[in-house]
């Protein structure tokens, strides 16, 4: 359950909770005594407690061996945090050293300053842990205005008849979670039973625009009525209170809020008298801030009231708003998580259509060469790849084989996979490799913002077992030959895109009958286990050599298992390709031919 | 991936890589890598706690060291792990930057 508030507060001594009564309801003296004053504690994951103030001075701090007699066990609350004594005035609070200050109703104190009924002390800078004084003298004021002004005011305390009916609608606000309604018409009863509830003249759900100006989203007026979202004009500056102390802000009388507020222009233009913000959060779960490093709860919104009277909101008013407001940030964080989703769909469609072009662009049936054997498999590490393999014939007769890799890996490899597929086909048309191979060196190297250079190796097999091939920068394909693993070259080459002056050479060998080739890309020797060994080249050979008689299905697959096994379990962290050729002995090349014909 | 650096004798400054050179590490560095690149006549990349290279790391360091180059400055890399000095010389980096395992030979290069 999120909530709207943040509680990262944990208390011991449950026991000084009292009996759960929030407000005392006997009068009172004039001064407020210990025995007639309490604080109300927003516990973490807990509903809020009511502390009595049980003796005097009365002092708050972190453990109860510092002579706290309300110990907060949390590691922002300084040993010595705060001390609560009488003065003639009334009860006054003072900072014993509290790290990051005391705040009431948002403002730091220095010196110490008495406490008024609804006063919200926040303890440190940061708003995680909130207290708020609550005296019967308070409840007395609010009854002496209940009685000159009727019917524009919250309830008595402690009329269960009302506050039957107020929980009534609270319930019916909860039940609108689980509904099937469109999101405005949730948030229309919402604001609805938020007027009835506060008795306010307007109601309103701010949401932030991209720039993070809350704008308002909708707007209901007392009779169930939709209010023009440009026209209404809630109080931006109890409005940027409320998001500044992180925490609801209730003007039950504006003429005694703070000057600044007084004098708003909203304020007095519309002659508002009372005002109820209460910013909705969305605050990380409890495993988020053990695993994770805190974060900055996200502002999702604003739910906001005003009036043109005064108001005066029981302590049960404002556990009912206070619900309604976790509510609305319920819905409001699963509309935005559904928002999340489906553009996390979308783009998971694009992906996997770009996945199905790359996987379309591999050739397929490899097995239909008449002088050679060749399988070839590309394993992305993510949806689309930077690998790439490639087979095609020329007009001279000869075969080509192309392995390639594209620094870095995923979409942005992917692109470029595809661009060098398309310059290389341009081979058919009887361009030499080496040509083609400086083309790319100084298409890359001049558009050096595309960030990439990629790894090739380039080969072209004639019908007589001559293998002629150009490097970039490519480890060496391994060559297996009456059993026994060999590197085709040693040595490096330049990469095609990285360096401008780079050149490019072919070289030639002669095939052997049953000599086979084994091109691979450097995600199979950098396969890594869990302790971050790398696959390597000898382990590759090793798993290699074993396979003069094994079919070529068989030979990758063997390879394949071989690095899996190493990785156990590790997560591919590089894309992985590899193409094993076998050159046919004459015999078997007849063969073929009269298995085609047939 | 860190990156710190030191003045060294001549005008050489000693630019100290530490951790995986990988697809992060890479970016990890570039920014700093290429600030160097615009203003140390003399480079000296300290390869010595580098683990791992991969082909994005390559570029960490060939591009800036190219820009280097282009503004009449010298790089050298200094004392690779065997797998980073594979890599590389896999790609034919050591022909554009001389690799050097013992620090007189390195700072003798730069001067």
């Amino acid at each position: 359950m999120r909530n709207t508030r943040p509680q990262a507060l944990v208390t011991k001594n449950l026991e000084m909770n009292g009996n759960g009564k929030i407000r005392p309801t006997e009068p009172m003296a004039d001064s407020a005594t210990a025995a007639h004053a309490y604080l109300e504690v927003v516990l973490f994951d807990r509903p809020r407690q009511v502390v009595p103030i049980s003796e005097l001075p009365f002092f708050i701090g972190r453990d109860s061996e510092k002579g706290n007699h309300l110990p907060l066990d949390d590691p922002h609350i300084s040993r010595k945090c705060v001390a609560i004594s009488a003065v003639p005035e009334g009860l006054q609070i003072e900072d014993r050293g509290q790290r990051g200050g005391i705040f009431v109703n948002g403002q730091q104190i220095s010196d110490g300053r008495i406490l008024r009924h609804g006063d919200r002390i926040r303890l440190g800078a940061d708003g995680k842990c909130q207290l708020v004084f609550l005296s019967s003298k308070g409840s007395h004021a609010d009854d002496n205005r209940q009685a000159t002004m009727p019917g524009l005011i919250g309830p008595r305390p402690g009329d269960s008849h009302s506050e039957l009916n107020r929980l009534t609608l609270l319930l019916e606000a909860t039940s609108l979670l689980h509904s099937q309604l469109p999101l405005e018409s949730i948030f229309a009863t919402m604001l609805d039973h938020a007027i009835a509830i506060t008795r306010a003249d307007r109601g309103m759900l701010l949401e932030p625009d991209a720039s993070g100006a809350l704008k308002v989203k909708l707007a209901r007026g007392r009779k169930h009525e939709s209010l023009g979202q440009e026209t209404v004009n809630p109080s931006r500056t109890v409005i940027r209170q409320a998001v500044e102390q992180h925490s609801t802000v209730i003007n039950e009388d504006l003429r005694l809020a703070d000057l600044n507020v007084q004098h708003a222009n909203s304020v007095v233009m519309q002659f508002l008298r009372s005002a109820v913000v209460i910013p909705l959060y969305n605050l990380p779960c409890v495993y988020d801030v053990q695993t994770t490093e805190p974060a900055d709860d996200e502002l999702l919104g604003a739910l906001y009231l005003d009036s043109k009277r005064t108001a005066a909101f029981s302590a049960l008013d404002r556990q009912i708003l206070d619900a309604l407001s976790a509510q609305a940030a319920n819905i409001l964080n699963n509309a935005r998580l559904m928002q999340r989703e489906r553009e996390r769909q979308r783009l998971e469609q694009e992906l996997s259509i770009a996945r199905q072009i790359q996987q379309a662009l591999v050739p397929q049936g490899l097995q239909d060469y008449p002088h050679f054997a060749i399988t070839g498999i590309h394993r992305p590490c993510h949806e689309v790849g930077g690998d790439y393999f490639d087979v095609f014939s020329l007009p001279d007769g000869r075969t080509a084989i192309l392995i390639a890799d594209v620094a870095g890996k995923g979409l942005g490899a992917a692109l470029l996979t595809a661009m060098l597929q398309g310059s290389l086909s341009g081979m058919t048309l009887g361009v030499e490799p080496v040509k083609v191979f400086e083309h790319l060196n100084r298409f890359f190297c001049e558009r050096a913002n595309v960030g990439r250079h990629a790894t090739m190796f380039f080969g072209l097999i004639d019908p007589d077992g001559i293998f002629e091939f150009v490097r970039a920068g490519h480890p060496s394909p391994l060559l297996l030959r009456h059993g026994a693993v060999s590197e085709l070259y040693t040595g490096g080459s330049f990469p095609i895109g990285l360096i401008e002056q780079a050149s490019f050479t072919a070289s030639r060998i002669q095939l052997e009958p049953d000599d086979t080739l084994l091109l691979f890309s450097d995600g199979v020797i950098e396969a890594e286990d869990k302790d971050q060994n790398l696959f390597g080249l000898e382990r590759l050979k090793e798993a290699f050599v074993h396979h003069v008689e094994s079919s070529l299905d068989a030979l990758q697959s063997g390879i394949f298992e071989a690095v899996k096994k190493f990785s156990d379990g590790t997560q591919q962290s590089d894309d992985i390709t590899l193409l094993a050729v076998r050159f046919r002995k004459q015999a078997d090349r007849i063969g073929t031919f009269i298995e085609h014909s047939t | 991936m860190t990156i710190s650096t030191e003045s060294m004798e001549a005008d050489i400054t000693r630019v100290l890589l530490d951790g995986r050179l990988d697809i992060e590490g890479a970016a990890a560095i570039d920014l700093k890598m290429n600030v160097l690149a615009g203003s140390a006549k003399f480079l000296l990349i300290d390869l010595q706690k580098v683990s791992f290279i991969g082909s994005m790391g390559l570029r960490s360091i060939i591009i800036p060291a190219q820009n280097v180059h282009r503004r009449g400055g010298k790089v050298v890399l200094f004392d690779p792990v065997p797998m980073v000095e594979e890599v590389l010389k896999a790609s034919n980096i050591d022909q554009v930057i001389p690799i050097f395992h013992e620090l007189d030979a390195a700072v003798a290069a730069l001067q």
